[in-house]
Formats: C-alpha cells, structure tokens, sequence
C-alpha cells in the first residue's frame, strides 16, 4: 500500500522522539489553519477494502488519508500527533443512506403528489443534537433525506454529521431524489392517483417530464440542438438524475413494490436507484434484483414473521442467503436512533448474516449506493480522513466508540468529551 | 452490692437489650435470599415431603456445560440434577445417578431463566384484562394461556418468567363515533368486557383490541395516552372536552388511528379534598410453562403498582399519605380486636377494611411500592416519601438514576433502567441532567442494585429488531457497554428483578432447592449472537431452538 | 361426471311435487329403491348393489338385492349407479333466535368501517342459561338451505349455556321439526372464571346430596339484607331446576356434556374442571390448531368424542396443513363431525357437499370412520343414535342420494329424503 517501509526499532524510536513541542510547530508551519496531521495506531485496522489489518496505522493529514498499513511497514512522518488506541480496533466512519434527523423536522412538505423542487438544503442543521449523538455511535455521513408523505418528496443532502458550517460538512448536494412508491405515500381514500397504480403513473409521468428537461438541455450543451431550454427550476436538479451522477432513494417494501421500483425507475426510467427499505417480504425478488445489480440497503425493519412458517426471518439475512451481495441496513432516523446504525446491524448478524458483511454493510457499501464511494467507506489513500475508533467490534454492543475523526479532525473523544453513548 | 446481684442485673440488662433491639439480621438473612446457600431447609427437599405422598419424578441431567449460577459464580464443565420440578443438585462432581434423563451440554452456557419485570400480555387472555372490573370475579388463575406464542418467543431469548400486568384497563369506558350504516346516531359506548366479547367473537382482532387497551391503560411510551377522563356516572359528568379539567392533547378527543374516545370511570366523582383511594396496577408473575397449566402462575400482586402521577402534587401525596395512615390504623384496630377476641370480650365488631389488600401488604413491608421516577428530583422525592412512610420501593425508567445514585444505594433501592433509554440533558446542566449511557457502571459502583428492562415491554412482530421485550439480554449487553461488568449485567436479568418480584427464594440463581427454571445457552449470555438452545422452566423442557423454530436456525460459526 | 345422468329418478321427482299437498308418497305405499351401493354405516357396512325398502317413514327392509324381497304394493325405482347414505347429523349447531342474547338485543356500528355487532355475550360475564326450546321457531325458513349440504338432523345449541333441542329439516312440515325439546347440556368454556364456573359449579350442585332449590328458600329469606348471598350461585348454577338435572345426568355420565372451548387454554381448564368428573362424557367442540396442541391431554381424557370441522386445518402458528381428524383417529379418540354456522366444511354450492370430508380420506381418514363422523356419532351423541344415523331395518328413513360415490367430487347430491319424505332434490 505505501512504499515507505523502517523497521520496528526505528519506528518505536521515532515515537520516542516525537515532542510535542516539534508537533506544534509542525502543524502551525506547514498545514497552516489546518489541523496537524496524525497517525492513528490500533491492534486491529478494518479498512473495509481487503484484509483488516493487525497492528495497523492510518497517516492522516490534509483531512484526507494519506497511508494506511501494518505499524511495522509505514513510517510515521516527524510532525504528526500519534494517536496510539492500542488494541482497540480502527474503522472507517459509518454511512447512513436513510436519515431524516440533518435538520429541522418538517420533512413532508405536500405541496403536490410530486414535488421535484423540494430540497433538505434549506434546513439543514450542521452537528445538532441527533447528530452529536450519532457522532458518539460512529456514524459520519448521513444522507438526509425528505420523508415519504408525497410520492417524490424532493432532493436529499449528503452530510458530515461533525460540527461546522453547511459548506464544511456538505458532501454533495444534490444527493438524492427521494421517491416512495409502497406503503406511506398511499392513501387509498379514493382520491385519483392515490392507490399504487395511480401513484406510479404519478411518479412516472413526472420523471418523464424530467427527462425530456434535461434531454433538451444534454442536445443543447452538446450541440445537437441550437435552441437553448428555458431554466425550470422546478425541474432543474432532474439533471443530474438523469445524467446518472446521482441516485434515486426509493421508499419501496415487499414483493411487488420492489418490482415496481425495479421495473419503472431502474429499468424503463435508466436510473441509479437504492432500495432504501426492502423489507417485508421483498426478499422474495432477490434473482430481479441480482439481476440489475442494485443496492439493497434495508431496514428500519429489520426482521419479518412469517405467518407461513410462524418464524421469524432476518431481512438482510434473508437477501444474503439468496446472494445478494450489494447489502446493508439504515435506521430511518429517528425511527431508530441515528447512533444505533451498527446496531442496526447487529441485529442483521443475530438473524444470520455475517459481522464482516454486516460492518461493509454500514460503511463502504452504502458509500457505494450513495455514489461516494471515492470519498468515504473505506480507509483508503486518498479518501477522507473519517475514522472510528472501538473498543472491538463495533457489532457487538458490548463495546464502544471512543474517538472519531471526521476530515481528519478529532470531533469526538471519551477522554475528553461525555461519553454519549 | 451481692456478686449475685451484680449478676441479676446483668441479666436483666442483657434482657433489656434484647428486648430493645432484637436481632433481625440472621432471620431477615434468609428471606432476602443473600446467596443463601441451603435455601428452605426441609420444605424444598423432595425427599422430604415425598415418602408420605409421591414417589420422587424422573431426574433430568444437564452436564458438561459451564454453569453462571449468578450468586455463586460460575462452574467449569458443571453438573445440574433437577427432580419435580426443582433444582436437586448443582456442582463440578456430582455423579449422575442410574436411569436419569441426560442433556449432554459440553461447550455450552447454562444460566438461570431470564426474569421480566414487565412482560405485557404474555401468557394471559382476554379475560385478565377484565380482573376486578364491574364487579367481576374473574381470577387471573382462570384467564392464562400457555398457548400463547409469544412465550415461545420470550423462551427462545431466555425469558423464563416475569410480571404481567392485568385488568389495568377495568373500568375503562370506549366511547365510538359510529360511521354511516349504523344503528345508532349518538356515539356508542363500550366496556372492556363489550371488547373482549368481540374478541371471542372473532369481530374484533387481536391487535385492534390491543391497540384499544393500551389507550385504556394509558400506555404513553406506546403513544396510546388516556383519551379523556369520565368522572362520576349520571348526572355528575364531566365532558372530556371540558378544559377545566383536560389538556389540549386529551381534548382532541379521538386517537389518530382508532376514532376511539376511552374514557376511565372514576370511583367518585371529581370532588377534592376527600383523599382518592389509590387506584394501583395489577400484576401477576407468570412462569413461561408451555402447554401447561400446572405451576404457570408464580405469584399475585407481587408489588404495589402505582403512576408517578398519582404520587405527585399535593393532593396526590396527601391522599397517600391518608390511605396508609388508614391502613397503619386498620392494622392497629385489627390487633386489638383479635385481643379482645382471644381475651373473650364481648361485643366487639371486627374492623372494616378501609383499603385494598395490596396497601395492606405495602404497609405490612410484604411487598414494595414499584413506581416509575425518571429524574433525579422525582427519584429523591419518591426516596424521601418511601422513608418517610416507612415501605419498600422500587423505581421503574430512573433515567437519571446516575446522577443520584449515591442516595439510591444508601436507600438500598433496586431500579429498573433500560441502559438505551435517552433523555436530553437541560441545557447548560449537562453534568447533572438527563440520561447517561454510563449509568449501569455508575450504578454498580455505588452498590444500587438494578434490573434491566427492555423498550418495549411486549413483544412485537412489526419488525423493528432489538427494541421488543424479546431483546432483553441484548439490552443487558448494553449495560456492559456502560460499565456494569458481565455479572452484573446477568444479575439484572436474573436474581436482581427476581427480588423485585419477591421470588428470589425461588428464581434468579441456580442454587439447590430452587425451581429449575435453566437456559442452555450456546454462547455467553451477553454475546449478541447467543441464541438459547433449550429453555428449562419449572423442570420441563419447554423450548428447543431446532424444533420450535421460531427464531432463524442457523449454525452461527458457519456465518 | 356425466354418466349417472342415465338413470335420472324421474318417479321421485315427481312423487315430491305432485304428491306434496296430501300426505305424502311412503304413507300408503313403500318404495324400494334398488341397486344401489348403500352405505349403512351400521353392522351391514356398505352394500354394493343393495334394495332398501322405505314405509311409513321408516326403513322396513335394507340388503344386497339378492337377500331383500321387495314388498309386491312397493313402488319399485331403479337406483343403480347411485350411492345411498344416512342423512348427515349435526351435532351442534348455534341457534341464533333471540334466546340468550342480552336485554338491549343486537345491534350493528360501524366503526371506522368496520362492522361490529354489539350485544353478544363476553367471556368475562357470567352467562344465563337458556333452553332454545323456548325461544323456538319451527316456522322459520333458514334451514331449508341447509339440505343442500345434507344435513337432515341439527342439535341446536345456545349462545352460551343451556338446554339444546333437535329439530329435522322437513320446510314443507314445520310442526313436525321438533324431534326433541329437552336436549343435552351445552356450555361455551373460554380461559376466564365465569365461564369456567359454570361447568365447576354445575358439577359441584350436581353433586352435592339432596335435591330441590336449595338456593332459593334457604339463603335468600335468612339474609336478607341485600340480594348478593344468593344472587350468585344461583345464576351459576342455572336459574332453573333443570339446569340442576341435567348436571346431574351428565355428572352420572348419563348424557353426553356437550363444551365449546374457545382457544387451546380452554381446553386444559376443562379437562381440568372435569378431572375428578370422571363419568362425564364430554363432546367437545375445538379447533384444529387447538386440537394439534392438546392432543396428548385429550388422549388421557376417558370417554371423550372430539367435534371436529370436516376439513383440513392448519398447524398452530403456521399453515401447514394438517390432518386432525386422521391424527385424532390415530390416537384412539373417538370423533364426529360439526359444521357450526359457518358450515365451512361442506360445500353447498357445488351440491358435492362431501368435498371436504373426501380430503380427509384421500390423506388419510379411513372412509368409514369419516362417514360414521357424520351420521351415526352424532346422532349416538345427541340421544338419536336408535332412530337415526345409519341405515337399519326399522330406523328412520333419513337418507341421501347421491348419483356415485358421496365422496367423489364429481357426485352430486340428488335427493334428500327424512323420515321417508322427499324434502330436497335436484337435477
């Protein structure tokens, strides 16, 4: 992973030697306003990309990963402020794709079935409570989403859950369309359009006005087309829907409505989509959606009774067993308290999957449906400097996170902070 | 002064003494179960009793496993011995006598059953719900169901036995607004008996009639408050819109989901000052015997179950005050009358009793007073009262148990927290305020003993994973998370709440002479992936992973 | 399917229509139907081509076609290809008059679109003891229907607790319906006290030496003061003397106790209430899935007959389906069959009302213990057993026609015939 290789003397001889005064000065010289940059040192180093590693450090500095392997292959560079958590274990900070608690509560604003203009961005609220305690738990991107009251509820933002100002915990907006097709949205009072059939030609016939916006737009930038489109605002964050740069976050449960999601927005509509709870019997579409390659990041719900059998099924385990293997669990905060994201998946393990399936199932694979894979869920050179650190496995609840680093700063720490959960 | 005198006067001074401070300790020693290490001498013992009346049952074996015996630590590689019913014998070279039943454990975890403070609706019919209303003679003896799945989903997580409250809801009146097609144009009224008739009747389902219930019990964790309060019958009405009497939550009359209006019939209508009776909770403690009747009910009335409510404000705290004045002098006039009877007075009247049995009890210290406190200052001010008033108390959700433990454990007062209970801090008092994770540690070290109770205290099949009462061990693994060590945690699972429930001289431990109630567990208790293989209750395998299949089967180092 | 339509049985179609004013064809003259396969479901078994003569109501003469004379007045019909078996008896079926029900009387909400009917009873009341004699409306039409699924014979039950009568289903004769007015005991067991008081205490009055009412004299005029000390064990133990009698008679194992338990848990509470009753013969009444959870307890009960629905059930707590008749067969327990109100398990409108019972033989149940569930049990339960449930000389001439073999989907029920009257028939 990193050329750089000194031999344990030598390391342990640097560690002696790092003063703090040299750190300061290293900090205050050469990263400037910056935080100093840090090697973080623990007996076990998850890096949900390959092999944990035994012993490991992770170099931080400039926010972002700068080396990551055994203690006894990276050097540790002069300067840097070592972090020694002994034999707690390292991880990558975990990523939330179905959080509603990024800011101010009102996040079913009805104004229409269908409301593409919408957008979370104006209410965020950078570390508030919910999110200092989801801190504490080890979560640190969220992607905050508007509810599902409306078939489309409007566009999500992907947040650092750490302190600072919108820009500095932003990680890109739009993140999300949110779009919910089963179960919430439907009112089935006898109004038009409100039972599944109406509600989906609902979704439909506003995507289809989506595209024909950004199609006319792609013509023009590209020269197809002369004519320049009049700006929609209502339809203006279509465009990077449909240019498939970010996903759709679909409210879809059982059987048929993950068919409907997979047919209509993945198949006819080409988008990138996340099934965002898949539960109730929606494991019974596994081969579709094997087929199409899509995420399945389940939950709130994380087990099913089965009145066939009279048993009880774990959801995640139940799409493992069939192969799926682009999986993971989301607490649908505050349905279930943000902090309680690994718990989420522990419960999945209790009900038969796998810990090591079930910690890339919080960290690096819904990265990947959140399409910010080359940002977070991994400790990888070059990715953000989110990092969790645990007593053990942070599966069990037995243990417990007792520093996290977010962008390479040190937000939370037991040592210093009250211990929030 | 004689050396004889000097000797009589010793005497009598020692008499004195005795006399002034008799000794309670050893006696109360062994009611209060501290690792008594030969419980109930002669009564428990089989072969005590047996050669006049029974042959001696079939033995069951489990060996080969380590056994957490809770009070008497753990033992490698253990064998248990269990005939009718009770644990016969327990140790590391105990020989297993010819022709017993043998469950070969080797690499496993025996623990005592688990043991609910709370366990709503499990194991109990409609009709418990009905117990002491209108007048019923319904028993909760006469209402269980050891047909009820969710005991196979509570076994299958260890739960062996635990309180289920009953008849909360009698009383309660369920106003309807009826729909078109109706008969009737006014709103139609209903008790609980109406419901559970239509229970029977297959009109009504298990979940709506439960939905309807919590809203008469007033389950707010569930979201389910009391609709509206009825006071009086006939012409004393009050309107459950008056806003003299309601808030704005119970004005706006009817639930979100139901269109019900619950109404609670006062015993007397809305007259202050006279001193309201105490209107507690039922609670039984049920053991988790499936299929069987025999031995299912444990207990009735283990604790004198009161709402932080109805101990606080002055009035409230004076009528409680009153009702066990009246129940400190129903005692009195009682003693005097068996007196005046044994001495063969004449024309004595035996004394009314002017309050239920269980303020009795309470007065009597057979059992205590359990009632919810969350914060430090309801949690001091209940702490102060049951001292003052001279009963037992346990205190149900103390959130801020931790900010106040060092007075909880001089009081020697058990609670019950659930270590994921949350409660925001006031601003600017974080230190003192609010809900700490670290509390079981905090707890433990100031010798508070406590009890783990889950979320939710029913089980639920919504979905939600981990929040149910089927998750209290997982909660349990929780207070590790929060500093409590291994064994403590399991004492709050096990002998801690069975103190509560006044039955640690039968549950919560593996000791000879108690009831086998066992778990073969195929993990550490606390280890989240622990399942239980076989749960043992009073003797008799009532539970197998494998077969009952409740739970997903799985070989969990195959994952 | 369509073969037997060769031999429609013209003569009886019209005897019934056209004959109905006077009293009708048997009175005068018998009728022998013959070359049928008869199931007798009595010692004579099944009769593959058989005669049974029919006279003045009853059965005069049944056998194979070689051994029975024909009387020379008889009508003679051919009834080859056809199969004959008793008319079906049901044991307990809920008579829904105005008996029983509570003073405000039923009435229907709708709540939140949910149809609720107010003014049943509660498990949790203590129920009344009524006679549906009483309340009895031979004139009402409702039952006519119940012929298409064969039944000729019902026990009607009460809402709760009480007295059961026996009624035929002759529409065409109204006041000859009543077949018996003081019928068994019958009582509704839910897992709550006051239902279950009602069989302890009635066992316990039975029991108690001495006769008469003593409640009513004795206490009541020596307390007084309020109307509590007697109010309450008298209405428990049935209002009236012959709630007395009849627990007597079911204490003594005279007459069956026919019990309704309402869930699984009802079911151990029962057998416990009536373990020192040993005489008592209990039919009782459970489901399937309930059936599945107590078989072991109901298998040590003595003289117990198990009322089951003839059909397929589900396991308890999932929907595997299971056989319970066959499994309570096979565990020695004697068993009939009851519909209740909901006759779910005949099918009426396919006028092959046996599907369901074929089911149960085809997985399993043999075919005579299943055809003896349905006629010859029942009727032995509910004091019928000489007159009705098989086909015997000198029995009632209750009988069904079916154009093959009852259990055979492709059959059809054609004819119904109680105490030697067409009452049914079909093309």
């Amino acid at each position: 992973m990193t050329p750089n290789r000194i031999s344990p003397t030598a390391l342990v001889l640097l560690l002696g030697l790092l003063s703090p005064m040299a750190a300061a000065q290293e900090a205050s010289s050469a990263e400037g306003q910056e935080n100093r940059p840090l090697a973080v040192l623990a007996g076990k180093v998850i890096t949900c990309a390959g092999e944990p590693i035994v012993d490991g450090v992770v170099l931080v500095r400039g926010g972002k990963i700068e080396a990551v392997g055994p203690q006894t292959e990276v050097e540790i560079p002069e300067g840097y402020e070592v972090i020694d958590c002994g034999d707690k274990f390292l991880m990558p900070g975990l990523v939330e794709v179905h959080c509603h608690v990024g800011g101010s509560g009102d996040l079913n604003e009805m104004v229409y079935q269908t409301n593409p203009d919408l957008r979370v961005l104006d209410q965020v609220i950078p570390h508030n409570d919910a999110l200092q305690v989801a801190v504490a738990g080890g979560v640190t991107t969220v992607c905050y989403i508007p509810g599902s009251g409306t078939n489309m509820g409007g566009f999500g933002a992907i947040l650092k859950t750490g302190p600072g100002e919108l820009e500095d915990v932003l990680v890109r907006f739009p993140g999300v369309l949110k779009i919910a097709q089963w179960g919430n949205p439907e009112r089935r009072d006898g109004t038009l359009g409100s039972g599944r059939m109406g509600m989906n030609w609902i979704i439909r016939d506003q995507l289809e006005e989506g595209r024909a916006y950004v199609r006319a737009w792609d013509d023009y930038e590209s020269g197809k087309s002369s004519e320049r489109p009049e700006i929609d605002l209502r339809l203006e964050m279509f465009k990077p829907l449909f240019r498939r740069e970010i996903p759709v976050l679909v409210h879809t449960q059982g059987y048929q409505g993950i068919q409907a999601t997979l047919e209509m927005l993945h198949d006819a509509m080409d988008l990138r989509i996340v099934i965002g709870h898949g539960t109730f019997e929606g494991y019974l579409i596994s081969d579709e959606v094997i087929r199409r390659n899509v995420p399945v990041i389940a939950g709130p719900r994380g087990f099913r009774f089965d009145p066939d059998d009279g048993q009880i099924h774990g959801i995640v385990a139940e799409y493992d067993r069939r192969g799926v293997e682009w999986l993971g669990v989301n607490t649908d905060s505050p349905v279930i308290p943000q902090e309680e994201l690994s718990f989420q998946a522990t419960m999945a393990v209790r009900y038969g999957w796998n810990e090591e399936e079930a910690i890339r199932g919080i960290t690096i694979e819904p990265a990947r449906a959140l399409m910010i894979e080359d940002r977070v869920g991994s400790i990888e050179v070059g990715k953000d400097a989110d990092l969790v650190i645990c007593t053990g496995s942070i599966i069990d609840p037995r243990n417990y996170v007792t520093q996290v680093i977010i962008d390479g700063k040190v937000v939370y720490d037991i040592a210093k902070d009250r211990r929030r959960f | 002064m004689k050396p004889n005198d000097l000797l009589r006067l010793l005497a009598l001074l020692a008499a004195l003494a005795a006399a002034m401070f008799p000794s309670p300790a050893p006696a109360q020693e062994d009611s209060g179960g501290e690792a008594s290490s030969e419980p109930k001498p002669d009564e428990a013992r089989p072969d005590g009793e047996e050669s006049d009346e029974k042959t001696p049952g079939p033995i069951l074996a489990i060996v080969g496993a380590d056994i957490e015996t809770v009070t008497q630590g753990t033992i490698r590689r253990g064998t248990i011995l269990v005939r009718d019913g009770t644990i016969l014998e327990v140790g590391q070279s105990i020989e297993v006598p010819e022709g017993a039943e043998v469950i070969d454990a080797s690499g496993k975890v025996v623990t005592p059953g688990f043991v609910a403070v709370d366990m709503n609706g499990v194991g109990v019919g409609a009709a418990a719900r009905s117990r002491g209303g209108g007048g019923s003679s319904n028993s909760v003896a006469d209402a269980l169901d050891p047909f009820d799945r969710n005991m196979k989903l509570c076994l299958g997580v260890g739960i062996t036995s635990g309180a289920v409250r009953i008849g909360g809801a009698s009383g309660a009146r369920f106003l309807f607004q009826p729909g078109p097609g109706s008969e009737d144009e006014g709103p139609v009224s209903l008790t609980v008996d109406d419901l559970i008739g239509l229970l029977a009747d297959g009109q009504l389902d298990d979940e709506t009639f439960d939905h309807l219930l919590a809203h008469a019990e007033g389950r707010e964790d569930d979201g389910h408050g009391p609709l509206g309060l009825f006071a009086g019958d006939g012409s004393g009405l009050v309107s459950p819109f008056d806003s003299r009497f309601f808030g704005e939550q119970d004005r706006q009359g009817t639930c979100a989901h139901c269109a019900a209006t619950v109404m609670e019939i006062l015993p007397e209508p809305l007259a202050p000052p006279s001193p309201t009776r105490p209107r507690p909770d039922d609670y039984c403690v049920i053991k988790l015997t499936w299929g069987d009747l025999d031995g299912m009910l444990a207990a009735e009335q283990p604790f004198y179950s009161l709402s932080s409510s109805s101990l606080t404000g002055p009035f409230n705290v004076f009528s409680w005050r009153e009702n066990l004045k009246k129940a400190r002098d129903y005692l009195e006039e009682l003693e005097q009358y068996e007196a005046d009877k044994e001495a063969g007075k004449k024309d004595i009247k035996e004394p009314r009793k002017p309050v239920d049995d269980g303020l009795i009890k309470l007065v009597k210290k057979e059992i205590p007073l359990r009632t919810q406190a969350s914060s430090a200052e309801q949690i001091r001010s209940m702490i102060a009262l049951a001292r003052e008033l001279d009963y037992r108390l346990v205190l149900d959700g103390a959130i801020e148990a931790w900010v106040v433990a060092e007075e909880l454990g001089k009081a020697g007062v058990p609670v019950v927290i659930t270590p994921r209970d949350r409660r925001r801090s006031d601003p600017g008092r974080e230190d003192s305020t609010g809900s700490s994770i670290e509390t079981p540690g905090i707890l433990q070290q100031a010798a508070v003993p406590f009890a783990i109770a889950p979320l939710g205290s029913s089980v639920s099949l919504v979905g939600l994973a981990g929040r149910d009462l089927t998750s209290l061990p997982l909660e349990a693994a929780f207070a590790v998370r929060g500093g409590a060590d291994e064994a403590t945690a399991l004492a709050a699972l096990t002998i801690v709440p069975a103190r509560i429930l006044g039955l640690e001289d039968r549950i919560g431990s593996i000791e000879k002479g108690k009831d086998a109630d066992l778990l073969i567990l195929d993990g550490p208790p606390l280890d989240y992936r622990t399942y239980v293989e076989t749960a043992i209750v009073n003797g008799k395998v009532r539970y197998r992973r494998a077969e009952d299949r409740v739970y997903p089967v799985f070989d969990r180092d195959a994952r | 399917m369509t073969q037997p339509r060769i031999a429609p049985l013209p003569l009886l179609a019209t005897l019934a229509i056209a004959a109905a004013p006077p009293a009708s064809w048997g009175q005068d003259r018998p009728l022998a139907l013959k070359g049928a396969t008869i199931e007798t479901v009595g010692p004579a078994g099944r009769i593959e081509t058989g005669v049974i003569v029919l006279r003045d109501g009853t059965i005069e003469a049944v056998g194979p076609v070689d051994q029975v004379e024909i009387p020379e007045d008889a009508r003679v019909v051919d009834a080859s290809g056809r199969t004959i078996m008793p008319g079906i008896v049901e044991p307990a079926y809920p008579y829904g008059g105005d008996v029983g029900s509570s003073s405000s009387g039923r009435r229907t909400v709708v709540i939140n679109g949910r149809v609720i009917v107010l003014g049943g009873s509660s498990p949790t009341r203590s129920p009344s003891f009524t006679r549906v004699a009483d309340g009895l409306d031979p004139f009402r039409t409702d039952f006519a229907p119940l012929l298409r699924s064969g039944l000729t014979l019902l026990n009607l039950i009460p809402a709760d607790y009480g007295q059961a009568a026996v009624v035929r289903i002759t529409p065409e004769d109204p006041e000859a319906m009543v077949v018996e007015e003081d019928g068994r005991l019958y009582v509704a067991v839910s897992n709550s006290t006051a239902s279950l008081d009602v069989v302890r205490k009635g066992l316990e009055a039975a029991n108690r030496p001495g006769g008469g009412n003593r409640s009513g004299a004795g206490s009541g005029s020596g307390s007084g003061r309020s109307g509590r000390g007697p109010s309450s064990s008298s209405s428990n133990s049935g209002a009236s003397g012959s709630a007395r009698e009849l627990w007597k008679a079911v204490a003594e194992g005279k007459v069956p106790l026919i019990a309704d338990a309402a869930n699984a848990a009802a079911i151990l509470y029962l057998l416990e209430a009536l373990e020192e009753a040993k005489d008592v013969r209990l039919a009782l009444i459970a489901s399937g899935p309930d059936v599945c959870r107590t078989l072991d307890r109901l298998a040590d009960r003595p003289k117990l007959t198990l009322l089951l629905r003839p059909a397929i059930d589900t396991e308890p707590d999932n929907r595997n389906l299971v056989n319970v008749p066959r499994l309570v067969h096979e565990e020695g327990i004697e068993f009939a069959f009851v519909q209740g109100s909901d006759r779910f398990g005949l099918l009426s409108t396919q006028d092959s009302p046996l599907f369901h019972v074929a089911y149960l033989v085809a997985t399993g149940l043999p075919r005579e213990k299943a055809l003896a569930a349905l006629t010859a049990r029942p009727a032995e339960l509910i004091g019928q057993g000489d007159a009705l449930g098989s086909l015997e000389e000198g029995k009632s001439a209750s009988l069904l026609v079916f154009d093959g073999d009852p259990l055979d989907p492709y059959s059809r029920l054609r004819t119904v015939i109680i105490a030697g009257r067409t009452v049914y028939e079909t093309e």
